[in-house]
């Protein structure tokens, strides 16, 4: 996997956005952007040319899932791999990422170790199907 | 609405006297003092209905005007809001202070890590061993560390749900105070809209939720 790629970080908390830059800082990513809710992420994300984005669910002004529809709906970047981390754990929700087309889902709280999973099992497949 | 005895005793016999009458191939009219009695009955109906709407009405004037009620919406509540905004800045700003001390611990483990490093250089290979295990040891506490401030995130998250509910009460309470609202000093702004309540938010003590165990399967289960 790629150490360079460029990751988005979208999470209205500070908090949240700081502790997933610093695990995946831990696991040897440095290109990392945030933005705090899916509307400042859409300029970033038309602009810039991220090769994956984690994303919570619940935020203010454009949520993760619009999000999520947003970039599957966008010829150029939809097919960029979408993890979604978020206090959301009920089944509805699940099925609504999993049919909007999400990559992973990570229900907080959670560690490293299931950080690092998700990630794996991401490129796993897309290494797989390219 | 039962009459007095005395009122039922007059109608019993007026009702008699018309009936007998009305046998007798008189008048079809309802005598004088059966439409009189009937009358005293229609009476004390309106009479009723008029008390209970007289005492409506004094309920709601007192309800728009009671003091109480404007200082709930007008200062209780407010005071609520910012209580509940203060404690999450007070965890956002613990936990940034908590992550920033994590980052200069991080730099105190790298920094040992070399030493250990130079040690090795130097000959003294099973002391360096040592001081690069603790340097491991402590890099990977220090991650703990950082991730278990995601406690202000779902905290948080709940905090801001009851801010919402308490902004709801608080818009209620302006309505029903109607006009009166206007005299408030502290003119509440509107509630956030409904649409994001719709998720169920961060799990609850005694909530059925999903695992992440059950979710790895659920989405395997749909192709993710």
């Amino acid at each position: 996997m790629d150490k360079n790629m460029k990751i988005l970080v979208v999470d209205d908390f500070s908090t949240m956005r700081r502790i997933v830059r610093n695990l995946l800082g831990d696991l040897g990513y440095s290109q990392i952007t945030e933005a705090d809710d899916g509307k400042t992420a859409w300029p970033l994300l038309q602009a810039g040319s991220f090769d994956f984005v984690v994303t919570d669910w619940n935020m203010p002004g454009m949520t993760g899932i619009e999000l999520l529809r947003a970039i599957r709906a966008d010829a150029r970047i939809g097919k960029t791999p979408v993890l979604m981390v978020t206090a959301e754990a009920q089944r509805d929700q699940i099925i609504e990422a999993a049919q909007a087309g999400v990559n992973g889902y990570i229900i907080k709280p959670f560690n490293a170790v299931t950080l690092k999973e998700k990630i794996d099992k991401i490129f796993q497949r897309i290494g797989e199907t390219a | 609405m039962s009459a007095p005895s005395e009122d039922r005793e007059l109608l019993i016999g007026a009702l008699r006297a018309w009936l007998e009458r009305l046998e007798s191939g008189g008048s079809i009219d309802a005598p004088p003092a059966l439409a009189e009695l009937l009358q005293m009955q229609d009476h004390a109906f309106y009479r009723q209905v008029a008390e209970l709407t007289r005492r409506l009405h004094t309920a709601v004037v007192e309800l728009r005007l009671d003091e109480r009620l404007s200082r709930l919406a007008g200062d209780a509540i407010p005071d609520a809001r910012s209580r509940l905004h203060h404690v999450v800045h007070m965890t956002e700003a613990a936990a940034h202070r908590t992550l920033d001390l994590v980052d200069q611990m991080r730099g105190i483990a790298a920094h040992i890590a070399q030493g250990a490093a130079a040690l090795q250089d130097q000959g003294t290979a099973p002391l360096a061993a040592a001081l690069q295990a603790d340097a491991q040891a402590l890099r990977g506490k220090l991650s703990e560390l950082a991730t278990a401030q995601e406690y202000q995130d779902l905290t948080g998250q709940i905090i801001k749900r009851i801010i919402t509910l308490v902004e709801d009460v608080e818009a209620a309470l302006l309505e029903l105070l109607g006009a009166h609202a206007g005299a408030l000093k502290t003119p509440a702004p509107m509630p956030i809209p409904e649409t994001k309540a719709a998720l169920a938010g961060p799990a609850l003590p005694g909530q059925e939720t999903t695992s992440q165990q059950d979710a790895d399967a659920l989405l395997a289960s749909l192709g993710v």
